[in-house]
């Protein structure tokens, strides 16, 4: 799962492609994150596990880390 | 103090739900726009005053386009000898089923199936439409002699933007033709696009616009409240208040105004009531610009910063665009509405891809 969305977020951010981002590395302070990113993430953390986020959980802190985006899908995983 | 608070404004649900405007009209050939048959050798004749029905639709803003069973080339040829080609977006001229073009039709501009009518003198194709797309309105030929008198046709408001509506659909049909060739991520093909961003108080001019705005808005609009001109008049001349107004263009041309936000100055905080980006605007990345602005210019002035939102069935978008902002809600009201508040200790700058002019 966290290799998936690594692949993702590399595809879509102006990172140096030598250097893998972190677990931990957060992404918003990476380079500029547009809007238009924040809404293809999302898109892309339902589409590829199958889940629907709820309001409450589309906030900042639970996107910015690959850590914190798979600990997300955990939790939605777990309910179905 | 407080008196613009969301709820009065809300309008019934059936005052504005009863009459959907329509956004696009799509024309039958052979004995709907013209008597005869092409494909039949006919010297086909176009229909008396049907070249200025599509006139003034295109001036009210509404786009028209085509769905009907003929050779495409040869039906072009001959709407291009009539003078009339230019008016038609993505026609659909083929010999498959009408329904189908249709959804082409709605898919490729973006529109509710619910905003089409379909207009041909056979009995059958409506049928066939209707059955499919029981949302799409079908009427007969002979209709056409009514149809800018028709309630969902009469409702369009009449401004600058709209009469300029098919040319900007034309420009993004230029401009997603090169996005397909385009190799890169979405945002190095922003880069490519030269946008500017211009953001002003609203003025007299831009009232109807406005107006227009805050009900055609769904994707990206923080509280699908509308607010008429008489609305937006009393508002911008309150010092109270600042509205704001948003224009965007780029090397293809402008997008219109497209943005729109009424901010409500209180002692400590600058409070958003009112915020929508038109859905033209949904894939080029500046959904987040105005907030930005508002941001910034509260940061400044040492004003802390509040927004309205409220949560309908098509406005997630902008949910996503306040809460990766880092907004974060602080009040539940009755309403359904919800106040969102930004600490303002990080404010992200403009996207690099943007050249943003402020104008007041």
């Amino acid at each position: 799962m966290r290799e998936k969305i690594r692949e993702f977020i590399m595809a879509n951010v102006n990172v140096d492609e030598d250097t893998a981002v972190k677990d931990d590395d957060n992404i918003f302070r990476l380079g500029y994150v547009s809007s238009l990113f924040a809404m293809r993430l999302l898109n892309f953390i339902e589409a590829s596990f199958a889940i629907t986020v709820d309001d409450e959980d589309i906030a900042l802190v639970n996107f910015s880390t690959i850590d914190a985006m798979a600990k997300l899908v955990g939790k939605y995983r777990t309910y179905s | 103090m407080n008196t613009q608070s969301g709820a009065e404004r809300v309008r019934p649900v059936s005052e504005t739900s009863a009459i959907k405007p329509v956004k696009c009209v799509v024309w039958d050939l052979d004995h709907t726009l013209w008597t005869g048959v092409l494909a039949e050798g006919d010297d086909v004749v176009l229909k008396p005053g049907l070249g200025d029905v599509l006139y003034q639709l295109d001036r009210r803003g509404i786009l028209n386009s085509i769905s009907s069973r003929n050779d495409h080339a040869d039906a072009m040829r001959k709407l291009a000898q009539f003078g009339l080609a230019e008016y038609f977006l993505y026609p659909q001229i083929d010999w498959g089923a009408k329904s189908v073009g249709i959804a082409k039709i709605q898919s490729q501009l973006d529109v509710g199936m619910d905003t089409l009518l379909f207009i041909d003198d056979q009995p059958f194709e409506r049928d066939e439409v209707r059955a499919i797309h029981p949302s799409v309105e079908c009427v007969p030929a002979e209709s056409y002699v009514d149809l800018l008198d028709h309630p969902r046709l009469r409702a369009a408001i009449m401004t600058e933007d709209a009469g300029r509506r098919r040319l900007m659909y034309l420009h993004e049909q230029a401009r997603r033709q090169d996005q397909e060739c385009f190799v890169g991520t979405p945002e190095a093909f922003l880069a490519t696009l030269a946008m500017r961003f211009v953001i002003s108080r609203a003025q007299e001019a831009d009232l109807l616009r406005a107006e227009e705005l805050t009900i055609r808005t769904n994707q990206l609009n923080a509280t699908g409240i509308t607010y008429d001109s008489d609305d937006l008049r009393r508002l911008m001349a309150s010092p109270m208040h600042s509205l704001l107004i948003c224009e965007l263009s780029d090397r293809y041309g402008s997008y219109g105004k497209i943005g729109l936000a009424l901010l409500e100055h209180q002692a400590q905080y600058d409070y958003i009531r009112l915020l929508l980006m038109s859905c033209r605007t949904v894939s080029r990345g500046v959904g987040s610009v105005l907030l930005t602005h508002l941001m910034q210019r509260a940061r400044v002035r040492g004003k802390g910063l509040r927004a309205d939102f409220r949560r309908t069935d098509r406005n997630r978008q902008m949910l996503v665009t306040y809460q990766f902002s880092g907004f974060r809600e602080i009040e539940r009201c009755d309403d359904r509405r919800t106040v969102f508040e930004h600490d303002l200790a990080v404010v992200q700058g403009f996207p690099p891809y943007i050249d943003v002019l402020i104008d007041y």
